[in-house]
């Protein structure tokens, strides 16, 4: 069935807007984000792992590529890797689903590339586990404790098994770091995590963390659809109020 | 080299994306005519045949739909023009995506129109549009009855309106033990409605599909058995039960060998039946046929109705759907790069386990067992799918998916309540205000689960019991507008965020606007 025209049009100009404000970003306008405390504590957590010589774990979820939290997981995983490659960190990528593998291990090989050291990329720290919930959560689990992984980061869309991996992290003394848009799933990385970045700030970290123009860009333009949804939001609200009483500006204005 | 691959790269995915782009930003149908896709739920006044037809729908044969659905009319004559009755409007939230099954009634100055709205809010309420001409339909803010919640969830999905004499009665569907029963109201001017309660229901596990009242005063019911199938039968309706039932014979018609809808219109001595069915698994689109004739056994389809036996030819297919087209034929190429995906995530597990097993150390044990039981998995399903009866590899399916791999899930997801418990102790330490906060509205959550009041009233005296039990009501009250109003406000919250996050995103990748690792 065709989505309504307001929807339409509602789409066309938050598209409008993002690109707008990216292309902006390109030409050199500076855009300001916030400082967000989850994103800080992933330089401290890959500091931390290279004070302790242990390896870093980095979850890009359970979604696939057709998940644009998996996406944006992988962006933020581009910056961990080139960091903790630059410190002699090893990064452990547990994966759930089997196309998100050569992704991964791309953008490991490639952080390594930038540092002339390609020889020293480990495709088997790029691990597929299993396509099962339960399994993915065993595996990764089992990940953790053997390996003695000092700090992990869980960037990407979960299930259940987010308070299964995490808790069990910090048990082990784990410093941990979850982004996640799944609402039901950020209660328990709240619980289990030391941060936790909630729904649009995992789409911001990546553009946070490398400060890219159009990434910084995309950040700015998603402020300014948001202030449509905003807008739409009120004159709804309005609307509504309106609409139930006999007195009705609105439809009065607007004709039926 | 490294140009003309990038330029390969952004043009396959800019490509591949625009068509699910344009699929969503062009309309999917172009042209056409009105009733393209079918049309069900009909009238008739005089020689105006009102009906309803409805945008596509991804339905199964026959079915009929509510939203999307919307009204048309057409004069049974040589023009045979039709056109859209009402139009929707944002600001008329009871009708918003869909209105169906008109039952139309010429009064005192004008025609008056009851029909069953789709609202924004996805329920179905009966709605009324007034018209001086019987053409130009001017539609009321507000629905006219809502069926109460108890009997039909989401509204009413089927409904029709009689002249009982004296004044008019609304017959509606409700659902009762998974079956369709009728029930009714009644009204003097077809605005305020009363209602009546249930009117009929069949044995179980009949279920009624349509209903029309004969000018004898007998019903036409139409009924799914058991069986999936549908009866035609006649009877008497009395105290909520059909008597002196009467099984009929379906009027042979080449486009209704399937019947979803009867109704019947009486005409002086002529009795007229507007039946609406479809025709077979080659077009699932259902049409109206109109039969007359002085009793039910001797019923034919009217004067200039089409070969078929339905009353009108529907409107000309659509001349364009192109990019939904081709929108789905582009998704079945996902589960081809899926394939390959799955064999690329096998070779990085062997080749993981395997280097691990040859080099040796503490782990190679593990690795060993993965292998094995990957090994062992993968020939059992192919042989248990290769021969389904024998005993052997049903034996061994058995024992590995439910005997092992069962119990090891069940075992995994069941952790998950001793990590609940200690997570949940470590949340509701209060050590702040926000703390305090969270914990207060936990615990009002967790102990209006139970009447805990009433429970500790019990203890202390008889009145105490009844203060309790008045306790227990209000913080149930707290209970549900907390969850349904503040945490609901906030998950919207939420999902709005990611919304936008995912759009810019996926702007991004669409565009390839991110630098790519060798920039």
């Amino acid at each position: 069935m065709d989505p309504s025209w307001a929807i339409r049009i509602v789409a066309l100009v938050m598209c409008a807007a993002i690109l707008y404000r990216m292309a902006a970003a390109r030409r050199g306008r500076e855009y300001f984000i916030r400082r967000i405390a989850g994103v800080d504590a992933i330089e401290e957590a890959v500091g931390r792992a290279t004070e302790m010589g242990k390896p870093v774990l980095f979850s890009p979820g359970s979604g696939g590529l057709d998940n644009m939290q998996t996406l944006a997981g992988l962006a933020v995983l581009s910056w961990v890797a080139k960091r903790c490659v630059q410190m002699g960190v090893r990064v452990l990528v547990p994966l759930r689903i089997a196309t998100v593998v050569s992704i991964a291990g791309d953008i490991l090989r490639e952080a390594f590339r930038e540092v002339d050291r390609e020889e020293a990329f480990d495709p088997n720290e790029v691990r597929f586990l299993s396509e099962d919930q339960n399994a993915y959560a065993a595996g990764t689990i089992g990940m953790v404790s053997r390996e003695g992984v000092a700090s992990a980061f869980y960037f990407g869309s979960y299930g259940f098994e987010s308070l299964l991996i995490t808790e069990n992290g910090r048990r082990l003394g784990v410093v941990q770091i979850a982004a996640t848009a799944d609402y039901f799933q950020i209660p328990f990385f709240i619980c289990a995590c030391d941060y936790t970045l909630i729904g649009e700030e995992l789409y911001a970290a990546s553009a946070y963390l490398s400060r890219d123009p159009v990434q910084v860009g995309t950040v700015a333009g998603q402020d300014v659809a948001k202030l449509v949804i905003l807008a739409l939001l009120i004159c709804g609200s309005l609307a509504a109020v309106f609409s139930q009483s006999a007195l009705n500006p609105v439809t009065g204005i607007l004709g039926r | 080299m490294k140009r003309f691959r990038r330029a390969l790269i952004w043009g396959f995915t800019f490509g591949f994306g625009a068509i699910w782009v344009l699929a969503f930003f062009l309309p999917s149908e172009i042209g056409g005519g009105i009733d393209r896709h079918g049309a069900f739920g009909a009238d008739l006044v005089g020689n105006r045949l009102y009906y309803t037809s409805a945008v596509r729908a991804a339905g199964k044969p026959f079915s009929v739909q509510s939203r999307g659905t919307y009204l048309v009319q057409m004069d049974l004559d040589a023009t045979g023009v039709r056109r859209k009755m009402l139009d929707s409007s944002f600001f008329r939230g009871h009708d918003y995506h869909g209105q169906f099954r008109p039952s139309v009634f010429a009064l005192d100055g004008g025609f008056r129109a009851v029909f069953i709205g789709v609202g924004n809010d996805d329920r179905r309420r009966v709605c009324v549009a007034d018209s001086i001409d019987g053409t130009n339909w001017d539609v009321r803010q507000n629905a006219v009855f809502d069926a109460p919640e108890q009997v039909s969830v989401n509204g009413p999905d089927w409904m029709t309106v009689f002249d009982a004499g004296g004044g008019f009665t609304m017959l509606y569907s409700a659902t009762e033990r998974g079956r369709q029963v009728l029930h009714s109201a009644t009204s003097l001017d077809l605005v305020s409605w009363s209602d009546q309660g249930v009117f009929l229901r069949l044995p179980e596990p009949e279920s009624i599909m349509s209903f029309a009242t004969l000018p004898d005063g007998r019903a036409l019911v139409l009924a799914r058995t058991e069986s999936g199938g549908a009866t035609l039968f006649s009877g008497k309706v009395e105290g909520g039960v059909l008597l002196e039932r009467e099984a009929l014979a379906f009027p042979e018609l080449q486009f209704a060998s399937e019947v979803v809808d009867v109704r019947a219109v009486s005409d002086g001595a002529i009795l007229r039946l507007l039946l609406v069915g479809g025709a077979g698994s080659d077009d699932i689109r259902l049409r109206i046929g109109l039969l007359e004739g002085s009793s039910l056994d001797d019923l034919r389809p009217v004067a200039g109705s089409q070969a078929d036996g339905s009353i009108a030819a529907l409107g000309s297919p659509a001349t364009s759907t192109f990019f939904h087209e081709l929108a789905g034929n582009a998704a079945d190429f996902v589960p081809t790069v899926m394939t390959f995906g799955f064999g690329l995530g096998l070779i990085s597990l062997l080749v993981l386990h395997g280097r691990r097993i040859g080099r040796g150390g503490e782990n190679r044990f593990y690795s060993g067992v993965t292998l094995v039981a990957l090994f062992a998995m993968i020939t059992v399903q192919i042989g248990f799918r290769s021969d389904r009866e024998s005993s052997f590899w049903k034996d061994m399916n058995e024992l590995l998916f439910m005997n092992i791999q069962f119990p090891l899930g069940a075992t995994m997801f069941g952790l998950l309540a001793a990590y609940l418990v200690s997570a949940a102790y470590r949340a509701f330490r209060i050590r702040t205000f926000d703390a305090a906060v969270l914990t207060a509205m936990a615990a009002l959550v967790v102990l209006t689960q139970v009447p805990t009041a009433q429970f500790i009233g019990s203890l202390i005296s008889d009145s105490a019991v009844s203060a309790g039990a008045r306790f227990d009501a209000t913080a149930a009250e707290v209970r549900t507008w907390s969850l349904l109003i503040v945490n609901n406000a906030v998950q919207t919250a939420v999902g709005f965020g990611a919304f936008v996050g995912a759009i810019a995103m996926a702007l991004r990748i669409w565009l390839s606007l991110d630098k790519t690792a060798s920039e």
